[in-house]
């Protein structure tokens, strides 16, 4: 295994070395680094930037000098001293990098999450409805979103997301006509979504569109806009029918093994809901990584002790009811902190930055800004991420419906929840979760553009001014975290492939 | 399906849990959103200006506590010392007029301004050239260090590209401005703890208005470099390298320490209305109003310089999270500001940076040796159109230029053109140009247009020509590409017949010299006139405005006669700022839409 | 056949579906007609076949094309004083942009430019993939893992920077839609060659090859008459797909600053151009955007439905039911667009999708997988079959490569 691991290891070095030497050499060729200075102000200051700058660039030293300086550069950082080299302004490289790669890496990791959630749900669903109405909707959906050139949705993205919703939540109303439309809308496509015969979709169309045509309204009289609640009640019924619909699906109600648990846990995050408050209202990142921890932990112990025969089951309902528990009880928290982050800053969600400059709030303040700052990049990679993620789900999960071992499932009578959840379903996971990791390192390149569009300053904004001033260094950064990421994602898929499959091995 | 039934009662529970749980109205009781700021009595009186293009004269401000955002591009602050190659650019010194006072600003037409209240200058002898200085009595840094003239000794001695340190190759100042050593050998003369200093230049010198004695804290680096501020400056008067090394050292990198990093509170010094207080690595930069400022107090306290693509400015200058800004002026921006009605202020004007069409007098171009083919082939181009279809629907008042040393708010342009210019080629003279080619037996000549793509006016530019031009007889080419002007490129091989291209003039009354005389550097297409040559070394030479004009005549007659290249227009600016923010103004010089950005006040 | 219970189902299924298409036909229909036919029964490709061809057509009649005059009376070049603002009227359907010159001739234009590239990428594109893949799949040995590996550096620098990188250079001395069509497509030939080699890979090792070696068949006729041949399903929608792709990829470039430059035109830089529009010259914003998004969209469904038809086992409408007793889904059902229109559309990269065995010391893997995958003769579906399974839900590790390879 081992012997596998590092031949892997050493062939992905070898492809990372020539990649390197051929984006640096294009790098170099692609055009004249003092182009810029050369047609300025009549100055004699141009003169002197220019010698500047050809001392940074080391312009008189040949390509591959310069690249081979570079490779040793790079190479220490194998032993913890890495020298990226500088820019055409002089500073390090790996100075640059750090700052660029968390925000980067923030912005993808939260898509990809986000994205890879929604895409397996409509992807499982529509892989279970093929052929219905909603799959042809999603579908549909999904090769638009896929043709859309990102900056034109980013315009429009900013205009009705931001600008309009920031004018809107000024004073949250809906105007009748608004009302109606909404409420038709979500009841054509909830028919959609249901399917059935047209009595069924007949019921299912009155019931959304009535449901909005009163929630809207409601919502407005509420002043849920401004002033967002929930309070405990909403966080206890939802954890209990999260108790409830985890054991009905993995055992069934009856399974008290399993049911008593989850109900235990659910019980469990209201005390934990009414006793942290305090704690909670002004927390720090290390009580909230404490309060996953736990979320995983504890459900785990119990279920360990309590579950019996059907342990695995009760962990897992367990865990879905603190897990959805936590995020219910900072939802809250969110809430709370809505009205007073509001009134720091009236336009919430703000079209440009990873922050809001000289912004000082509480711990819930502050996450509420980066939040609003991330929304708006986040939605657009999501939004064209989830569409593949669906067809991607979609596709394997109709693939693995149609092996043998389902039929087989099927055919020992094993209920359908059974055989969806957790027959086909963890097996068409297995290449999702390989195609969802492959597309973290390809959506930092993609991300080049977003960046820019919300004038985020990145891993994309080093690669472009990098590229804008033929300043190879940048750019040999960009696609050493790319092609890192690239090479160790690819490097886990082959382990976990080998472990699982005694077919790939050495 | 009792999968389904279980999950809608699950639901149902849910809705009518949410209607229980919150069955009365959120928020207050009583609806205290009154919201609107207080404008704030203080602040915000526009009054006059000095001068009409100057600074307003705003009397006695209060700081409102307020912040006003703005940005003027993407581009990264550079650092606290932004007078080092790798950091001046307009963007970091937009940012160090905040903190960074000068004798002289620029003036909202781009004319030099004293400054009084750092001091003053005059100029009390014309031979040998004297310049007297007076620092203000009050002016001190923000570390409560009084200004004085160890101050300028310090900046004078910093700008000498010829001090070369130990390893002969670096400068020990690694300043971009290199010169003004050379210029007054001597420096400023004066106690260094008082407050007045003379300066005697070598050589009569028009643009001594634009050197700079007043830069960086001595008593700083004098510290830094473990001298007393003395030492310091008498090392500075005598160049001496050696003993300079390590304030060398210091000055250039030890403030700059990469970007999102501030140097620390004893070396971030201000002698300017602010003072940097935060600085955040891409995002933006932010300085607070300088609370040993002795002049005007700024309008707001804090002043954010965002790096915003201009791309992205108007939404974001909409969505508030702009206040000012300096976009790309494009008609689509100028549209969409105006979509924004009384919400934007729009600030609109000419720039000091001018478009011509330069023709190449040597290597393969066809207009190498004949005046008259340059001459039919500036007949046909279309300025008045060009200025007409690109320009004016951005600047309603723009012109066609047709100077090549001034510009049309100078007071000599009138005078300049009239002797110089017979306005023959005011409108296009598709006939004439015909004639000329007809006799010269040229039919289809083809004219190769260079400039550096991508730039998408410029295209439209020489698709405009080319749809003149090509009647008169000509077939004009676009050879534009990435690097044109690049070593290597078709323009430093002397491979094009015409160069679309623009200058941005920095105020100087003697540049000219560097483009239109024989040899110069930026005379790239290689002209060579040795009247044109004579004129400009003389203004080099004169204090004499009046002789200056004079000489400028005979030369701009000169390139008309030679047919040099034909200048179209200055570049329109645009600057937007919201309809909340007071005393915004334009300024056609480089330092821009932030020029005077102390004397912004809210109204927010 | 790989899985005997389930072909039988799944053979019926196929047979009585293509008996259906054959209608009365007493001779069974050959491979390419049964396609077609299948094809013809996509609706939504269909739809969009003919979408695209009226598209194509409008595009090259209506302003010409080479200096054949077109039916659209206004010449695009010529500049003129807007009328009304540039806005759409009866003698200017789309408008007038900055400089008085006809919108709609310039979006044809811009149309014409775009489809030029689109195809050329996917021609180059498809020729250098089918050609090396098919070589380093037959060959083995060294050529494969030159091949291999100088496709695997595209997979670690994304296609987007490669491009970017490339047209900056190209730049200096060139600006064509000719030259950026062709040089896109040979910086995204990585993720078919990969595919189509590991379809030669499994092929290669059939009776008939066999059987033409045998007879003294050269390498080349090998290659060019047998195995390749039987990628075209592959290679077909592959194509279409990498089509789509350069749309938006080209987009992505003129939006950078690095794609087609004026005096030529292309929807992307038309788009990028004048982005900022949309509240105040809509127009301009939204004509190029709507032709992108056609174009991409009516290409992305003919790839779905190409793909229906070479494998039929998933397309049609057959009875859900009766398609999962069948177990008619393979692997290769993944219908998703390349990744490379997202990677235009600024989310990711094609060679990025290429897969996790391809880093992998190829051989191996392939000689492993090999062994699982047989496909039936004559059937050109995508590669990677299953392995037979039991009921113990094993994992299905192939179908994770090829699934992704696929889409590339």
């Amino acid at each position: 295994m081992l012997q596998f691991i590092l031949r892997r290891l050493g062939v992905s070095v070898l492809v990372l070395l020539l990649a390197s030497v051929m984006v640096y050499f294009l790098t170099t060729i692609s055009g004249d680094p003092l182009a810029g200075l050369r047609e300025q102000a009549n100055d004699p200051k141009i003169a002197t930037q220019m010698n500047a700058r050809i001392q940074n660039l080391d312009l008189n030293t040949p390509w591959f000098i310069r690249y081979l300086k570079w490779l040793g550069g790079a190479a220490a950082c194998v032993y913890g001293q890495c020298n990226l080299g500088v820019d055409i302004t002089g500073n390090q490289v790996l100075d640059s990098l750090g700052a660029a790669a968390s925000s980067t890496l923030r912005l993808v990791l939260i898509s990809v999450i986000a994205a890879a959630i929604i895409g397996i749900f409509v992807g499982v669903v529509t892989a279970i409805r093929q052929y219905s109405d909603m799959d042809y909707l999603v579908t549909f959906v999904a090769f638009v979103l896929f043709s859309l050139p990102s900056f034109w949705a980013a315009v429009l993205l900013k205009e009705y997301a931001g600008i309009n919703y920031n004018n809107w939540i000024a004073n949250p109303q809906f105007t009748v006509p608004q009302i109606v439309v909404s409420a038709l809308v979500i009841g054509v496509l909830a028919q959609l979504c249901m399917g059935g015969g047209l009595k069924r979709r007949l019921l299912t169309f009155v019931i959304a569109a009535a449901a909005v045509g009163i929630a809207l309204p409601y919502f407005t009289w509420l002043r849920f806009w401004q002033f967002p609640q929930m309070g405990p009640a909403v966080v206890a019924i939802v954890c209990l029918a999260v108790a409830v619909f985890a054991t009905h699906v993995t055992v069934g109600i009856k399974t008290k093994q399993v049911l008593y648990p989850s109900l235990a846990m659910a019980a469990l995050v209201l005390v934990v809901y009414y006793a942290g408050w305090g704690m909670l209202s002004e927390p720090n990142w290390w009580i909230l990584a404490a309060g996953l921890v736990l979320a995983f932990a504890v459900p785990w112990i119990v279920g360990h002790f309590v579950g019996g025969r059907y342990k695995t089951q009760a962990i897992g309902a367990g865990i879905a009811v603190t897990v959805v528990g936590g995020f219910l009880t900072i939802v809250d928290h969110l809430f709370v902190t809505w009205p007073s982050f509001v009134a720091m800053k009236p336009r919430p969600i703000s079209t440009i930055g990873s922050n809001t400059p000289n912004f000082n709030g509480t711990f819930w303040q502050t996450f509420l800004d980066n939040g609003t700052q991330l929304l708006l990049p986040t939605v657009l990679l999501t939004v064209i991420s989830v569409a593949s993620y669906s067809r991607y789900t979609r596709a394997a999960m109709i693939d693995v419906q149609s092996q043998d071992y389902i039929r087989t499932a099927r055919s020992k009578g094993l209920p359908e929840r059974t055989v969806v959840l957790r027959h086909a379903f963890r097996n068409a996971m297995i290449p999702i979760v390989t195609i969802v990791a492959m597309d973290f390192a390809a959506l930092i390149g993609g991300a080049v553009i977003t960046e820019q569009v919300f004038g985020w300053k990145g891993m994309g904004a080093l690669f472009q001014t990098g590229l804008k001033n033929v300043d190879p260094n940048p750019i040999m950064a960009f696609v050493l975290v790319t092609g890192g990421i690239a090479v160790l994602f690819n490097l886990l898929a082959d382990v976990i492939y080998a472990l699982v499959d005694p077919r790939i091995r050495v | 399906m009792r999968l389904k039934r279980v999950s809608a009662a699950v639901a149902m529970g849910a809705a009518a849990a949410l209607a229980l749980a919150a069955c009365a109205p959120g928020g207050p009781a009583t609806s205290s959103s009154s919201g609107s700021g207080s404008a704030g009595g203080s602040g915000a009186p526009a009054a006059a200006q000095v001068d009409g293009t100057g600074k307003f004269e705003l009397g006695d401000v209060k700081s409102q506590d307020k912040e006003i955002k703005l940005s003027v591009g993407s581009t990264e602050f550079g650092g606290y010392n932004g007078m080092t190659p790798e950091t001046y650019d307009t963007y970091t010194s937009a940012v160090r007029g905040m903190y960074m006072s000068g004798f002289f600003y620029y003036g909202t037409d781009g004319k030099v301004i004293p400054n009084t209240q750092l001091g003053t200058a005059e100029l009390v002898s014309e031979s040998p050239m004297k310049v007297k200085y007076t620092i203000n009595e009050k002016a001190v840094w923000s570390d409560g260090t009084p200004i004085t003239v160890a101050d300028a000794v310090m900046a004078w001695g910093t700008q000498n590209a010829k001090l070369m340190g130990s390893d002969g190759k670096t400068p020990v100042f690694n300043n971009v401005s290199s010169d003004l050593v050379e210029l007054a050998p001597k420096g400023p003369e004066g106690d260094l703890k008082g407050k007045t200093f003379e300066v005697t230049y070598k050589d009569p010198n028009l643009d001594w208005k634009l050197q700079t004695f007043l830069d960086f804290p001595a008593h700083v680096v004098a510290k830094q470099a473990d001298m007393s501020v003395e030492d310091l400056a008498a090392a500075l008067r005598a160049q001496d390298k050696g003993k300079l090394a390590k304030a060398g050292t210091f000055w250039n990198k030890g403030w700059n320490k990469g970007p999102g990093k501030l140097p620390s509170k004893e070396l971030n010094v201000s002698s300017g209305p602010f003072i940097l207080d935060s600085w955040e690595k891409g995002q933006s930069v932010t300085v607070k109003a300088n609370d040993k400022w002795w002049g005007t107090k700024p309008g707001v306290n804090k002043l954010t310089f965002r790096f915003v693509d201009p791309g992205a400015m108007v939404q974001a200058l909409q969505n508030g999270d702009l206040d000012v800004m300096s976009p790309q002026p494009t008609l689509d921006t100028l549209k969409q500001l105006e979509n924004l009605g009384t919400a934007v202020n729009i600030h609109r004007g000419n720039t000091m940076t001018w478009e011509h069409v330069d023709f190449n007098f040597r290597g393969t171009s066809v207009f190498k040796d004949d005046a008259d083919l340059r001459k039919a082939f500036a007949m046909c181009i279309p300025r008045e159109q060009i200025v007409k279809q690109l320009i004016q629907p951005l600047n309603p008042q723009a012109k066609v230029l047709n100077s090549r040393v001034s510009f049309p708010g100078d007071e000599d342009y009138d005078a300049i053109t009239g002797a110089a210019y017979d306005k023959k080629y005011d409108s296009v003279d598709l006939e004439g140009a015909k004639k000329i080619l007809a006799d010269k037996g040229k039919d289809k000549l083809k004219v190769r247009i260079g400039y550096n793509s991508p730039n998408p006016r410029r295209a439209n530019e020489v698709q405009l020509i080319k749809a003149s031009c090509d009647q008169a007889g000509f077939d004009v080419q676009d050879i534009s590409s990435a690097d044109f002007s690049a070593e290597g490129g078709p323009q430093t091989k002397g491979d094009y017949d015409a160069f679309l291209f623009a200058w941005a003039s920095s105020g100087q009354l003697t540049s000219d010299r560097n483009i239109y005389t024989t040899g110069s550097a930026q005379n790239f297409g290689k002209y060579s006139n040795k009247t044109v040559d004579e004129e400009l070394t003389k203004i080099s030479q004169t204090m004499d405005l009046n002789a200056r004009v004079e000489s400028l005549k005979v030369v701009e007659k000169q390139l008309w006669d030679d047919m040099f290249g034909i200048p179209i227009f200055q570049h329109p600016g645009l600057d937007a700022s919201s309809s909340d923010i007071k005393n915004v103004k334009f300024n056609a010089s480089q330092d821009g839409i932030s020029w005077n950005a102390e004397q912004w006040a809210t109204a927010k | 056949m790989t899985d005997k219970n389930s072909s039988q189902n799944l053979a019926s299924i196929a047979e009585v579906e293509d008996a259906k298409l054959a209608g009365s036909d007493a001779a069974p229909l050959s491979q390419g007609k049964l396609v077609f036919k299948r094809f013809m029964r996509h609706k939504p490709a269909m739809i969009s076949s003919v979408i695209l061809i009226v598209v194509i057509l409008v595009a090259i009649t209506s302003i010409g094309i080479g200096g054949i005059p077109g039916w659209w009376p206004i010449d695009y070049k010529k500049t003129s004083i807007s009328v009304d603002g540039g806005a759409p009227s009866a003698e200017h359907w789309f408008g007038q942009d900055d400089l008085g010159r006809d919108y709609f001739g310039l979006v044809m234009s811009g149309t014409q430019a775009s489809l030029i590239i689109a195809f050329l990428v996917g021609i180059t594109g498809t020729v250098l993939g089918t050609l090396l893949g098919a070589l380093a799949g037959y060959f083995r040995g060294w050529v494969d893992a030159v091949i291999m590996r100088i496709a695997d550096i595209f997979f670690v620098v994304p296609l987007l920077l490669i491009a970017a990188i490339i047209a900056k250079g190209a730049s200096g001395f060139i600006n064509s839609p000719w030259f950026l069509g062709i040089m896109l497509g040979v910086v995204s030939w990585a993720g078919l060659a990969r595919l189509v080699r590991a379809q030669v890979l499994s092929l290669r090792e059939r009776e008939y090859v066999d059987a033409a070696r045998a007879m003294g068949a050269s390498s080349w006729r090998i290659i060019l008459k047998h195995l390749i041949p039987n990628a075209i399903g592959t290679v077909l929608v592959n194509a279409t797909l990498a089509i789509a792709a350069a749309v938006l990829l080209e987009t992505a470039l003129s939006f950078l600053g690095f794609g087609v430059r004026p005096p030529n035109s292309s929807l992307g830089l038309l788009i990028s151009d004048y982005q900022n529009s949309f509240t105040t010259r809509p127009w301009l914003f939204w004509w190029p955007g709507l032709m992108i998004l056609i174009v991409a969209l009516s290409v992305n469904f003919i790839g779905d439905g190409l793909r229906d038809a070479f494998d039929p086992r998933q397309g049609g409408r057959i009875k859900r039911r009766n398609l999962i007793a069948a177990g008619l889904m393979g692997p290769s059902a993944v219908d998703v667009p390349s990744a490379a229109d997202r990677a235009a559309a600024g989310a990711a990269d094609p060679v990025e999708r290429t897969g996790s065995a391809s880093l992998l010391e190829a051989v191996e893997v392939q000689d492993a997988v090999e062994e699982s995958k047989q496909q039936p003769d004559g059937d050109s579906s995508p590669p990677g079959g299953r392995h037979a399974s039991g009921a113990d839900p094993d994992t299905d590790p192939e179908s994770g490569p090829d699934n992704e390879g696929q889409r590339s």
